[in-house]
């Protein structure tokens, strides 16, 4: 591949921005990475989405900074930024055909129109969308026209990619598909993408790092495995996948799902204890079984097996776990 | 208030024109020409003949024609001015007017017609603002002055239509008032009105549609002169606006009153014509309206200081010459033509 | 997009077309007809009237000039509507009725008033040059009237409404994402501009720019007033050929030819930039408006402001001067008066003539909205299920109302009337006002129903409902602004003609445009000044009620 355009490295320092009397950022900091692909996640009214327009230039803010590849980004103009965005309704424009879209920033950067043209035959290969280069988006599937949207943002080779939950209008299927896609050519471009999403599945699968907002707060930064293992408080243990509280002591014990075992045989668990079935379900890869201990309920991911498919709702159970598997968090 | 409207409909719909005897359907041009014309002549004349006169407005010709055609003539009496007439005659819109009918032995000769009975006379003639040319220095008199723009500088405005404006224009080169007409039928008579004309256009601000446009412009100060109606003058010089008039020159023109082919009441608007032909009668309009009297005989009834407002005193009359509705009516077609081509250049 | 041919959805083609199809054939081709046909001859077949047109150059020269000035005033149109539009559509909802207002006023303002207004504004030593020289810009009084410059500043003003409204409802249809998307790759703000807002906002510009054109061709008394000589319309011609000159055939050889001319220019266009082809969005999610972020404007968007405060103050200067105007004593006309009295006000009131010609031309025209609503609503209804083919031909046949000369429609009315006894009567103006307010609301509502979601349609009916419920409660909702808008201009046409009422009624039945064109060939009546601001101050104040309880109704 010859689109190779190292991405920059992105410094937010401790930006700050209400809205009325509502604060949308509250002292945000976060560094990214060259070439690094970071999501922010977080539900509806996280900030996430303020947090990638401020990044772009469509927002303003009031404190703090941002930096790209150490220049203060605050003064320039969004069409000096030299940034690739992908919109969550794509934003292609309508009156013009798939070539002339991608064609577009290229035109306001005045290449000359052989290097246009090379370039944008050049990501419809990419993309897979040479066979539609003529076409108008309304002719154009919803995945089709995300493409055409990715390949209008990447042809610029921009320093940051920005990506406002691009996938959201999309069967599953199809997202998944996509999400491979973009891993590949997140790999072969190498730029920088910021990811914005509420699918936790999604940023875990495509990300570097990710960043996990809560009312305009970033709460943790880590990579995947180190939000979904090492969550920082009971927020985030949450938000990332399941997680069950077990009382003990006046204290909780924070455990996935899987880590669970359920049944007469428990190898491994150190720790061992009762409770009643609520509920056994079969989920292709396995059987969730919920317990009542206690009065917790309880969620337990387990291999299928004959045993877990005899459980009845009601039956008393054993169920334990490693010791290890527990998660240490501040409980907030 | 609804009942009253849907009765009235009702009514309307059930009886086109249907009026009770001893009435009439009397059709002009409304405001202040219409309410001399109440003053002076409707409101007296029902006084003195018992007939009830109903007025209505707007008598195009067009509606005149459309109503005869249609037979659904509600309109008695009608005016218009010299083109009117002869349009409506040619297309036999008006009943003749035979002298048994209306007597009009004594109407000024240039103001008979078989079709129509003249009401009144006005008059074209220069207007000019007393701000620019006041009575201490040179005041136009002739329309030689009007085209004289070294005497008498400052913007003008005349009529965008060509009647009185051909004839001024040829009065002011020199062209005797008996040989107007004639010079005026041929071509190269024509040109050289068009040229004079011409060769005034850029001093010209405004060609004026309406007979107000002329007195608001020569009161705003837009132009310094204007050639346009006595009538409307005058209304501005009582409304106190700097204006005077030029009397030594003047092209009148009159008005007519004319029975539709097919009114429903001829009889009586037979009886009106009449009353207002008679001299003592046709002398109360310039009470109201500077409109001169269309006979001699009247002359006797008006004040002194009236008639200085007048266009058909004796004295004037000599100076005046009759727009020739005949010639109009045969060539008016051609030379507006003319006229609007030269305006467009 | 494709339908199912007959679905049995419950509204059939014939239902639509057939009511105002009807209605035009009898009160419209009819007695156009009927004028038209004398251009071919009275007696026996002619082409002498035509030969009259072709060979006297003046004829040619002023259909020239028709066309070219209204070419120019759509232009001049487009222009100042652009910066309008694009501001009501990024303030917020109070600012934007408030503009809205100021679109509409002057079009509540009878033709005669503003004409003379603008006359007072912009003469020699009218306000305009009065201060142009004041300030020192100038140091000869500039000829604004009475020329080209006159007809335009006229013309483009009382035509501007027609544009602001469709280009604003393609402005509140423009994605705010569009035009990120955009300056993210790069583009300054002309270029976005130039190449996302203009050719996305141009089926607006092209619906407006259509009723404009077409109206302008059929002007006269604006040319006549402020024009000069240069600038005689056809239309006028037309007139003087039928009042004056008793000409009929000549007449209606003109409006032959003026008719052929602008349905060919109609028909080309409508091929090329037609209703049909309103350009739909991108797909994804529906994003958000074309509004103003927190990052502000752009020094494009302030410039589009500061246009936008000159365009606003061109459309109020003569309103607001009428108010002062009204109160002067003297009956010739000027600004600012000399002296001041309620005159004009008392004659308005204290005359029986006036307040019962306003009340007939209210009623009129209540009756025309009424009539017209439902005619044009279900002919665009009947349109927008057409089989493409025939569309656009019977689009154009229904808006040829708008261009053909009203005085020939108003002749032709009279011939066929006369014998019905309708003329004098309230129902002859209304039919008659009918057939020319109609086109606007199927224009209005053919564009409110082409952004109807087809899909809620088919909702509803799955569910159960029947097409009359459907329409009432699922597509009435969503059309109304466009209904309201057609509502609007139906009844200006009514309550503003003065040609119709001039031929259909008599005394009894007078409308208020044909009491004030009374005597106007002689004088001008102030009490029409003053009449014309009450109207205005009752529109502010109904339209400014409207506004507060909108307010209260949304907080």
């Amino acid at each position: 591949m010859n689109i190779s355009a190292l991405g920059k490295a992105v410094s937010i320092q401790s930006l700050g921005k209400s809205y009325g009397s509502t604060r949308a950022l509250d002292g945000v900091s976060l560094n990214i990475a060259a070439g690094e692909f970071c999501t922010l996640l977080g539900a509806s009214g996280s900030g996430k989405t303020t947090l990638l327009k401020t990044i772009a230039g469509f927002e303003t803010y009031e404190t703090g900074q941002i930096l790209v590849d150490g220049v203060d980004v605050g003064p320039m103009p969004v069409s000096k930024r030299n940034i690739g965005m992908v919109f969550q309704n794509y934003a292609l424009f309508p009156h013009m055909s798939v070539r002339r879209n991608v064609a577009f920033g290229l035109e306001m950067r005045r290449l000359a129109a052989k290097e246009i043209e090379n370039r944008v035959d050049e990501v419809l290969a990419l993309v897979d969308l040479t066979a539609y280069a003529e076409r108008l988006p309304r002719q154009l599937s919803g995945g089709q026209q995300q493409r055409v949207a990715l390949a209008r943002a990447l042809v610029i080779r921009p320093d940051i990619l920005l990506m406002d939950e691009p996938l959201g209008a999309l069967d599953k299927n199809l997202r998944q598909s996509i999400q491979l896609e973009l891993k590949r050519l997140h790999a072969a471009v190498g730029a920088t993408v910021v990811y914005v999403t509420h699918d936790q599945e999604e940023a875990l699968f495509l990300s570097d790092r990710i960043a996990l907002m809560d009312k305009g707060r970033i709460v943790q930064a880590s990579t995947p495995r180190g939000l979904y293992e090492k969550p920082a408080n009971r927020f985030v243990a949450s938000f990332l996948g399941e997680c069950n509280f077990i009382p003990s002591d006046g204290q909780e014990i924070a455990i996935r799902p899987e880590k669970l075992r359920v049944g007469r045989d428990l190898p491994g668990c150190d720790k061992k204890l009762e409770g009643h079935v609520t509920a056994v379900n079969f989920i292709g890869r396995g059987f969730r079984v919920m317990l009542d201990h206690r009065g917790a309920e309880l969620a337990a991911e387990v291999d299928a097996s004959d045993e877990i498919a005899a459980l009845r709702v009601g039956t008393p159970v054993a169920f334990g776990f490693r010791s290890t598997d527990a998660m240490d968090i501040a409980s907030i | 208030m609804k009942k009253l409207i849907v009765a009235a409909t009702a009514l309307t719909l059930l009886a086109p024109g249907i009026v009770t005897a001893k009435e009439l359907v009397f059709s002009s041009w409304g405001g202040a020409y219409q309410e001399a014309i109440r003053k002076a002549w409707i409101q007296p004349f029902t006084k003195e003949s018992g007939i009830k006169v109903e007025e209505d407005t707007g008598p195009e010709t067009a509606k005149i024609k459309a109503m005869v055609d249609t037979k659904s003539v509600t309109w008695d009496v009608v005016t218009a001015g010299g083109g009117g007439l002869m349009r409506g005659v040619r297309q036999g819109l008006f009943e003749k007017i035979t002298p048994e009918m209306v007597n009009t032995d004594h109407v000024i000769p240039g103001a008979r017609n078989d079709y129509g009975v003249a009401s009144e006379i006005f008059s074209t003639l220069v207007g000019f603002s007393t701000k620019a040319f006041p009575a201490s220095g040179a005041q136009p008199k002739s329309f030689a002055d009007f085209w004289d723009v070294a005497k008498f500088p400052g913007k003008r405005t005349l009529p965008d239509k060509p009647e009185t404006v051909v004839e001024a224009a040829l009065l002011a080169d020199g062209v005797p008032m008996a040989d107007i007409y004639k010079t005026l039928s041929t071509e190269a008579g024509l040109k050289r009105s068009l040229d004079k004309i011409r060769a005034l256009k850029p001093q010209v601000a405004v060609w004026w549609a309406s007979g107000a446009q002329p007195v608001q412009a020569l009161g705003s100060g837009e132009v310094v002169m204007a050639l346009g109606w006595n009538g409307r003058f005058q209304a501005g010089i009582e409304s106190k606006l700097p204006i005077a008039m030029a009397w030594d020159q003047q092209i009148p023109q009159v008005g007519f009153f004319m029975i539709p082919k097919g009114a429903p009441n001829k009889a009586e608007a037979v009886a009106f014509l009449n009353y207002i032909a008679k001299p003592e009668n046709n002398a109360r309009l310039s009470e109201y309206v500077a409109y001169g009297p269309t006979s001699e005989k009247a002359l006797a009834g008006i004040p002194a200081a009236r008639m200085e407002t007048l266009p058909s005193t004796p004295d004037r009359l000599k100076n005046a010459l009759f727009l020739d509705i005949e010639w109009w009516a045969d060539n008016g077609a051609k030379v507006t033509e003319a006229y609007t081509a030269m305006l467009k250049e | 997009m494709a339908r199912p041919a007959k679905a049995g959805r419950g509204f059939p083609v014939w239902l639509g077309l057939a009511p105002f199809g009807l209605v035009l054939v009898v009160l419209f081709a009819v007695p156009v007809l009927s004028l038209l046909k004398l251009a071919f001859g009275e007696g026996g077949f002619t082409l002498v009237h035509f030969h009259r047109m072709i060979d006297v150059p003046v004829y040619r020269s002023v259909l020239g000039t028709t066309l070219g000035i209204a070419g120019l005033v759509t232009v001049l149109a487009v222009l100042a509507s652009y910066p309008l539009a694009y501001v009501m559509a990024t303030v917020g909802p109070r600012a934007r009725s408030l503009l809205m207002l100021l679109v509409l006023l002057p079009f509540w303002t009878s033709a005669l008033v503003r004409t003379t207004a603008w006359i007072i504004l912009l003469q020699s030593n009218g306000v305009v040059n009065a201060l142009l020289m004041g300030s020192g810009l100038t140091t000869t009084p500039t000829a604004f009237i009475y020329n080209l410059s006159g007809v335009l500043i006229g013309m483009t003003h009382v035509l501007m409404p027609f544009i602001v409204l469709p280009l604003y409802a393609a402005f509140s249809n423009l994605e705010l994402s569009t035009v990120q998307a955009a300056e993210s790759l790069g583009a300054g703000p002309i270029t976005v501009f130039r190449r996302i807002i203009l050719p996305l906002t141009a089926p607006g510009v092209v619906a407006g720019g259509m009723i404009v054109f077409m109206n302008a061709i059929g002007f006269y008394l604006t040319p006549a007033l402020m024009g000069g000589p240069g600038q005689t319309m056809i239309a006028q011609m037309i007139a003087s050929n039928i009042n004056t000159e008793l000409n009929w055939p000549f007449a209606a050889a003109l409006a032959t030819v003026l008719l052929v001319a602008t349905v060919t220019m109609l028909a080309l266009f409508q091929r090329f930039f037609g209703l049909e082809r309103l350009i739909e969005g991108g797909g994804g999610k529906a994003g958000e408006p074309f509004t103003v972020t927190s990052r502000g404007r752009s020094p494009g968007g302030w410039a589009a402001i500061v246009a936008a405060c000159l365009v606003g103050a061109f459309l109020i200067a003569p309103i607001i001067i009428v108010f002062p105007m009204s109160l002067g004593s003297s009956p010739f006309l000027a600004f600012p008066p000399d002296s001041y009295s309620l005159t004009w006000y008392e004659n308005f009131f204290g005359t029986t003539k006036w307040v019962a010609a306003l009340t007939r031309s209210l009623q009129i025209a209540g009756l025309v909205v009424a009539i017209s609503v439902v005619l044009g609503t279900l002919a665009a209804l009947g349109v927008a299920r057409m089989r493409p083919r025939w569309r656009s031909t019977v689009e154009t046949i229904f808006i040829l109302p708008m261009i053909v000369p009203v005085i020939i429609l108003a002749v032709g009315l009279y011939y066929l009337l006369a014998p019905t006894g309708l003329v004098g009567s309230i129902w002859g103006v209304t039919l008659g006002h009918v057939v020319l307010a109609t086109p606007y609301v199927f224009i209005t509502v053919r564009a409110a129903l082409k952004s109807f979601d087809g899909n809620l349609e088919f909702a509803a009916l799955g569910l159960g409902a029947s097409w009359a419920t459907m329409f009432r409660r699922v597509m009435l909702p969503s059309i109304a602004p466009g209904i309201a808008a057609g509502a609007v201009f139906a009844f200006i046409t009514s309550f503003d003609d003065v040609i119709i009422a001039l031929f259909l009624t008599n005394i009894r039945s007078r409308t208020l445009p044909k009491l004030m064109y009374e005597g106007v060939a002689h004088e001008i009546d102030p009490t029409i000044i003053a009449a014309s601001c009450l109207i205005i101050l009752v529109t502010v104040l109904v339209l400014g009620g409207n506004l507060l309880l909108t307010k209260r109704k949304t907080t």
